[in-house]
């Protein structure tokens, strides 16, 4: 009895010692899926991350359909059937907000993971690419989670941060990314050009895109209480000088025509218009028509009784008088995703001037923005010369007539490009845009100046509940804050 | 050591109605359990204490593997396999779960009459960090045995216990899982772009402290048997509760993830078991045999963590704090204070009315429909034997509970259900409510007419907001079904004993041969969940009823 229970006692201490090994149980890695290891390192997460940047940059001209429609960039035709007029609920741009579960937790993801690694270059990129997000977030929420955003169950109500607290943590990222990238010491792992699809790992042009966001979100403060035009004019004249300098240095994301995917304005051309190309509309095109403006032909095709003729969203053209169409030509699979273009610098050079009573280096940015943007367009020479030689674009000696030239002609540049021309419109009320020319949505007559809270924030998140749902059509964030009176509406 | 096999095919010519050009499909699923469980046991006796002492070590291993291939485009009709289709996706996967455990147990017994025990466990599990201790104590009280001079009572037993069980996650819950980044056809990105694949974190929190749950219960007990065994009853009262409960939490986006499995719930039962065993006749050749079992549980949500979100189980079932685990919750009509649907009084008035007349969802909020759970289930089941002919029958009751029927909701969509066979010639209907609207500014209910007599496009309705909502499609679980009827034929003792047998039977039995559903059930089984078991159970689509089975058995005793 005594030896069998010693032998048996044995074989428990050797199943025991076998099974009690926490080796034994450390075999929790799903085979089937790819899971966070050192094999994944940010050279995995870069071009993911570039993407989602590109698809935010411009979601919303394609799903928030009112968007372009309102800008006026657009008009839909009744004759295609499809809905013209666009509702605006309490879910209305819920795509933005859901970059906090995407594309910003990605690339603070990154962000995050080269900076515990000391990979410098990819550190910075994702500090670029996450204060874009952080500037995004504020421009449209205006309060926003921040601090206790992005950790999970941690916080499972996170608290709001006031606007200017996610811009200066938006800026201090974008300086951080600026030493990232001038650092002697990029670490052990650079990104390589095809990981970087953006930039092709040129961190000259990262460092001069720094600077160039960190003008343009100055810019955004202009109106805000606190300060001053003249002084955020400074700013924007102090970043520039490190931005972006040529058409080369534009930041986007380019289709490739060999690739299945095309950009989203070839394919909603394409699908929706039968590559008929989409309408633009009559405030658009006579806008371009008072100038004679030279990028027409490149725009668009000719209507069928002659020249350049928009449309009146939601109308049915008539035959024998269509009118204009988005050129195939030029809406075509390579469009890029626009983030930044280069024009849009020299506008930003242009109305800092302004803001500061220097007409005529006002007049010389944004002449030199127009240029910069025919030449993007591929428009010949001579016709640049023609077009900027005309009285019009002399610039006014006054503020306000100067801002307002200056961003209408910044609008024309940035047509079906970024969303700066919302954000402008916004700030400035320039340009001044005809909503007599669209259909108007169904439950307002104007359009957001921010956008709503979502249901699911305002209705869980106490500190979200504790603002409540904004007056989202009268009022916009906390830059929102300059009078326009010739249209009372939006105020 | 069990290890099971499966492998399954599918497949249809080229030509059929619903796949014109063929398919093959073929599934492989397989599973290997290891389990080993080693124990010492000591057993002696002090006077009129016995004593049973056991210690134990136990360790597990489940490994499971899946491999599919499904085909399309037959090349060659009436061939079947995988290189006789045009196009094919495949794909395989696996997975292994370890734990192992130490356990004991000390029984004492005071005479034949008193019994306790006591038992332990400690759990170390792959998929969580921590691992976990469960008790468990019970009292068993034999009082029969005080009562030896009552005849009519053959054993009595009360009993009660306090018993502790642990389980862990399932396995690779809490793993940091990448996905590919994001990708959108329309807005031309998509992976592997220009050669470059790209995965990032996915929105699923990752939750390191992910912990085991637990389930606590008391229960109390009485067993009796009476008349020489002839009647016997068994009551059971139950409350049981579960905490650390691990449950998928939705959660903000402003967190960064969209959700995760998450230590945050509580739930209770509290429930009665009722058996009952009888031998109403007995005689040399005839014999009676009924049982009936009846059954209540009253469940209850405590706790579902900071905040009390509702949490969506899947399968159209909910956990609400204050509400019986689960319900289903969802998108109502709205309603006037005392009840009635208000009809919109918004909207063209003409022919090309749309909203007019038609029912509104309330914008408010969403609304419990009840409980999934039934209210009790029963079974009956009656066995008449007459010398070696034997024949039984099960009758199967379910009372209360709730379906939603998915497919109803489809259906009413294309005018395709029972339920719109009378539909209106003119496509109007009259809907019996009050006019009214939800005023966003008073946030009121605004009854504008008591009495509706505007009527809305029928299939309008079907089409639109009655797709908004659940409540059109949530209907009774309750059913009757007779489960199993078996004719059992014994053969005589001497042909089994010429066969070297100790018993040889044939039965021919039937399965789920009747059943009847409650007035307003649309769907063909109630029963049946599309997603199988799952904590919502709710959901019934594009499924299959329980099947009605004939079996001939043979049934040989060695």
């Amino acid at each position: 009895m005594k030896r069998i229970l010693i032998k048996f006692s044995i074989i428990v201490l050797v199943l025991l010692t076998m099974s009690s090994c926490q080796k034994w149980l450390d075999i929790d890695y799903n085979p089937n899926a790819i899971t966070e290891s050192p094999a994944i390192d940010e050279g995995v997460y870069l071009s993911g991350v570039e993407s989602e940047w590109a698809q935010q940059a411009v979601t919303f001209f394609v799903w928030w359909n009112g968007m372009k429609d309102w800008l006026l960039w657009y008009a839909s035709d009744g004759t295609q059937g499809y809905e013209t007029r666009f509702e605006i609920s309490t879910d209305y741009g819920g795509e933005i907000w859901g970059a906090y579960s995407g594309a910003l937790m990605h690339s603070n993801a990154l962000y995050e993971k080269a900076k515990e690694n000391g990979n410098k270059r990819f550190q910075g990129i994702g500090a670029v690419i996450t204060a874009w997000h952080w500037f995004n977030m504020a421009d449209y929420y205006d309060q926003a989670p921040l601090d206790e955003a992005l950790k999970g169950a941690e916080f499972p109500y996170p608290n709001v941060n006031s606007l200017e607290e996610i811009y200066t943590h938006a800026n201090a990222l974008l300086d951080e990314a600026v030493e990232c990238f001038t650092s002697s010491d990029p670490g052990d792992l650079v990104p390589t050009a095809a990981q970087d699809y953006i930039y092709g790992a040129d961190f000259e042009k990262w460092t001069r895109l720094c600077y160039s966001l960190k003008a343009r979100y100055a810019m955004r403060l202009t109106y805000l209480p606190g300060k001053t035009p003249a002084g955020q004019a400074d700013l924007v004249l102090q970043y520039l000088q490190n931005g972006l300098q040529n058409n080369d240095d534009m930041c986007s994301w380019k289709h490739l025509a060999s690739l299945q995917f095309d950009s989203y304005i070839y394919e909603e051309s394409l699908y929706d218009y039968s590559a008929a190309g989409m309408t633009p509309s009559l405030y658009i095109v006579d806008l371009l028509n008072d100038l004679s403006d030279p990028r027409r032909m490149i725009f668009w095709t000719e209507a069928e009784a002659g020249g350049y003729i928009g449309h009146r969203s939601g109308t049915s053209s008539v035959a024998g008088n269509r009118p204009s169409r988005w050129s195939m030509s030029y809406c075509t699979q390579t469009y890029p995703d626009m983030i930044m273009m280069y024009s849009e610098n020299l506008f930003l050079k242009a109305e800092a001037h302004a803001l500061k009573g220097e007409y005529g280096p006002a007049e010389t940015a944004m002449k030199a923005g127009i240029r910069a943007d025919m030449e993007y367009h591929g428009v010949p020479e001579a016709d640049i010369i023609t077009y900027l030689a005309q009285p019009a674009l002399t610039m006014p000696t006054s503020v306000e007539a100067a801002q307002e030239l200056v961003m209408t002609q910044k609008y024309i540049a940035n047509t079906f490009e970024t969303t700066e021309s919302y954000f402008d419109f916004i700030r400035t009320g320039y340009p001044r845009l005809d909503f007599t020319t669209i259909n108007q949505v169904i439950n307002t007559n104007t359009f957001p100046r921010r956008n709503p809270y979502p249901p699911d924030e305002i209705e869980k998140n106490p500190s979200i509940s504790a603002l409540g749902q904004p007056d989202y059509f009268r009022k916009g964030t906390a830059w929102d804050t300059k009078p326009f009176s010739w249209r009372s509406d939006t105020k | 050591m069990s290890t099971n096999t499966s492998v399954s095919q599918n497949y249809k010519n080229k030509g059929g109605l619903v796949e014109t050009q063929g398919v093959f499909n073929r599934y492989n699923n397989s599973s290997k359990d290891v389990e080993s469980t080693e124990m010492i046991t000591y057993d002696n006796t002090f006077g009129d204490f016995t004593v049973n002492v056991m210690a134990g070590h136990n360790i597990v291993q489940n490994y499971w593997n899946s491999m599919e291939f499904e085909g399309t485009g037959l090349v060659v009709p009436g061939i079947y396999n995988s290189s006789n289709v045009s196009t094919y996706t495949a794909g395989s996967s696996y997975g292994m779960f370890r734990s192992w455990s130490l356990f004991g147990e000390a029984r004492i017994g005071y005479k034949s009459l008193l019994y306790y025990t006591v038992t332990g466990r400690n759990d170390w599990a792959s998929s969580i960090n921590n691992d976990f201790f469960y008790p468990s104590h019970s009292l068993g009280f034999v009082f029969s045995e005080l009562l030896q001079n009552a005849k009519f009572l053959d054993f009595g037993k009360v009993r009660v216990s306090y018993a502790k069980v642990g389980a862990p996650a399932s396995a690779y819950t809490t793993n940091v899982i990448l996905s590919q980044a994001s990708s959108s056809d329309w807005l031309g990105h998509s992976w592997p772009f220009n050669g470059q694949n790209s995965y990032l974190p996915s929105s699923t929190y990752p939750n390191p402290d992910l912990a085991n749950e637990f389930k606590s219960e008391i229960e109390t007990g009485l067993e009796m048997r009476f008349f020489k065994n002839r009647l016997g009853l068994d009551l059971a009262l139950y409350h049981n509760w579960s905490t650390n409960q691990i449950l998928w939490q939705q959660l903000l986006n402003s967190t960064g993830y969209e959700g995760g499995w998450i230590n945050i719930g509580g739930i209770t039962h509290k429930g009665i078991e009722l058996g009952i065993t009888s031998t109403p006749v007995q005689t040399k050749d005839f014999s009676w045999d009924m049982s009936l079992t009846w059954s209540k549980d009253n469940s209850m949500v405590d706790d579902l963590g900071e905040n009390d979100e509702p949490i969506d189980l899947g399968s159209g079932g909910w956990a609400i704090v204050g509400q019986p685990y689960p319900v289903l919750y969802g998108d109502a009509f709205l309603r006037d204070d005392e009840g009635n649907l208000v009809l919109s009084d918004q909207g063209s008035t003409g022919t090309d009315r749309t909203t007019y007349g038609r029912p509104i969802i309330d914008p408010r909020s969403r609304k419990i429909f009840g409980k999934i759970a039934p209210d009790w289930v029963s079974s009956i089941r009656n066995s008449l034997r007459y010398k070696n002919i034997t024949f039984m029958a099960q009758l199967d009751i379910q009372k209360g509970g709730l379906i939603d029927n998915f497919d109803e909701h489809y259906l009413t969509y294309y005018g395709m259900s029972p339920l719109q066979e009378n539909r209106p010639e003119d496509n109007r209907i009259v809907f019996d409510g009050v006019m009214g609207h939800y005023d966003y500014t008073s946030q009121q209910v605004v009854v504008t007419n008591p009495v509706n007599t505007e009527w809305t496009y029928y299939s309008s309705y079907y089409q639109t907001v009655c797709q908004s909502t659940e409540e059109d499609n949530i209907q009774p679980r309750d059913f009757i079904k007779l489960r199993e009827v078996a004719l059992t034929y014994r053969m005589p003792g001497k042909v089994a004993d010429a066969l070297h047998l100790k018993g040889l039977d044939v039965s021919f039995a039937g399965r789920n041969l009747w059943r009847k559903f409650k007035d307003g059930f649309s769907g063909s089984d109630v029963e049946t969940n599309t997603n199988g078991i799952s904590n919502g159970n709710a959901w019934f689509n594009y499924s299959f009823p329980s099947l009605r089975t004939y079996a001939l058995t043979l049934n040989i005793t060695l």
